[in-house]
């Protein structure tokens, strides 16, 4: 996994683009602040940094640059 | 539901909303049984018993839902469906007064968190109204819509709200927020399985589901005006629970992730979110949930596509005679059969098919194959097919992004069409250019299964 993907920024990896005959999958995550837990997180929401991100397991909110990690397909 | 009361599984025990009345559809699920649940104890979040039975697992026999239409053999029901949706009939508005939905209506003292409302799947945030038919309206034609849409409630007045963005719903809700005005909504729970299935019917945009109905239901729909927008929003008014409210506009919270049909869990979005203002119910309602991405969810909505396709494909191929799409394929694949098809009408049908956004693998079969059973579709596959003759793929073809193999990024699909027809004989009246199926006479199987259905054979081993 990691030799695919590169760090583009404090918290957040990006998939490198991949040829066109393997396969990628297209879940973006995002790691929350509070628990650690992982979410997986749609690109309605990546576009707009402005919301914050709902954690389904402790519900703490909290904006994408708070994330511990972001992970973007 | 009385008459369908020895297919009822009505568990004594106090069930938690909290994943365990889900669970109890999935292990039905796992035994292939699809019985109606009802649990008349659910147990909420803060561990009270709710004043309200839940009914779930209503839709995920295909056989019950085609005997609440008058269907007996559900594997006919396509060119039904597509028939009674299309003899639409007009609905008929009934007073207030008389409307079973309007017996309680509370405008200030109502809190979403008492009805028992689902949390179903481990990553969903919170409870999900699942079997909420969602009604919005036109604001240029007065037209509405209504559309099953998911709506987290986060609060006893305040739930998320997911019209999909290529959703009817979801344009009328872009007309009024283009005016800076608050989308109006309802939220209808519980009817009819006709009327269930009326609303899921493929229509044009703008188009009023309630005609649909009546056509499934085979009398007029019964509708009442809602109680904060009036006869701009009618309501059913034999549904058990109405939630109405409005959508501000511009504004979004997060809302997911979500246990989908696809069987995977959905990403968190960006979600407008409703201010609930008017809960109406029954005095004594039952809250319906969906199981999402469970048979309960698919086969109501797969019905309702296999109407549709039924209807795209026989305008091109008069040869076909049924459809199915099954919910082991979830949304994606159907099985068509063709009755002595003409030369081409195979892949004619397989290129319509496909061109139904939510179909990705179409399988064209003939007709002495059962498409409700999936060994026969195998057979079909492994003895009539050379994949590079009688497949095709084609790519850029509108879909589900919801679909996991989706590569990242892209807005479009890969789909395939599989012709698994036999080749046509050189004259009608000549036999098939192919080796007849191995087969026993139909008398002797008919004597025969009698022997076996009266031994008690279900200790015997599975394959």
């Amino acid at each position: 996994m990691a030799n695919i993907m590169k760090k583009e920024d404090k918290n957040i990896i990006k998939y490198k683009n991949a040829i066109s005959w393997e396969k990628t999958g297209n879940a973006s995550w995002a790691q929350c602040k509070e628990c650690d837990n992982w979410f997986n997180i749609g690109p309605s929401i990546l576009s707009k940094p402005e919301i914050k991100l709902h954690c389904p397991s402790c519900h703490k909110e909290f904006f994408q640059e708070e994330a511990k990690k972001i992970i973007i397909a | 539901m009385e008459s369908e009361k020895d297919s009822i599984f009505k568990p004594s025990d106090e069930i938690s909303t909290i994943h365990e009345i889900t669970a109890i559809q999935y292990s039905l699920e796992k035994i292939k049984r699809y019985p109606i649940v009802y649990i008349n104890k659910p147990i909420l979040e803060n561990n009270t018993i709710s004043e309200f039975p839940v009914v779930t697992n209503l839709t995920a026999s295909r056989e019950i839902v085609c005997r609440s239409l008058g269907i007996d053999d559900h594997r006919t029901v396509s060119s039904i469906y597509s028939k009674r949706t299309g003899n639409k009939i007009d609905p008929k508005i009934i007073n207030i007064n008389d409307s079973p939905v309007k017996e309680i209506i509370q405008t200030n003292n109502f809190d979403l968190r008492k009805l028992p409302i689902l949390k179903q799947h481990i990553s969903d945030p919170g409870p999900y109204l699942t079997a909420a038919h969602a009604t919005t309206y036109d604001p240029e034609t007065k037209i509405d819509n209504t559309a099953i849409q998911r709506c987290w409630v986060k609060s006893k007045n305040k739930m998320t709200y997911f019209p999909y963005p290529s959703s009817h719903n979801f344009r009328n809700l872009q007309k009024f927020w283009s005016k800076k005005q608050p989308c109006p909504v309802v939220f209808w729970i519980g009817h009819h399985p006709s009327v269930l299935l009326g609303t899921q019917a493929k229509l044009q945009y703008p188009e009023s589901h309630w005609r649909a109905c009546g056509g499934l239901l085979g009398e007029p729909l019964r509708l009442t005006p809602s109680h904060l927008f009036g006869s701009d929003i009618m309501v059913p008014a034999d549904a058990e629970i109405v939630i109405e409210g409005e959508i501000p506009p511009d504004y979004f919270e997060a809302d997911g992730p979500f246990g989908e049909y696809t069987g995977y869990s959905g990403p968190q979005i960006a979600a407008p979110i409703v201010n609930v203002k008017c809960v109406t119910m029954r005095k004594n309602p039952i809250y319906h949930d969906y199981g999402s991405g469970l048979a309960d969810m698919l086969v109501p909505d797969n019905i309702a596509m296999e109407g549709k396709v039924f209807n795209i494909c026989k305008q091109v191929a008069p040869s076909v005679t049924r459809v199915h799409v099954p919910s082991q394929g979830r949304r994606f694949h159907a099985y068509i059969t063709l009755d002595k098809p003409g030369p081409g009408e195979a892949k004619d049908v397989l290129m319509a098919a496909l061109s139904y956004r939510r179909i990705k693998m179409a399988v064209v079969v003939n007709d002495d194959i059962d498409i409700f059973d999936d060994s026969e579709v195998m057979f079909s596959l492994a003895t009539r097919v050379q994949w590079s003759r009688d497949s095709f793929t084609v790519g850029g073809l509108s879909g589900s992004l919801l679909d996991p193999s989706t590569p990242s990024g892209a807005n479009t699909l890969s789909k395939i069409g599989i012709d698994a027809t036999l080749p046509l004989p050189l004259n009608p009246n000549f036999p098939s250019p192919t080796p007849p199926r191995s087969k026993v006479p139909d008398n002797i199987m008919k004597k025969i299964s009698k022997v076996i259905h009266n031994t008690d054979y279900n200790k015997w081993p599975i394959l």
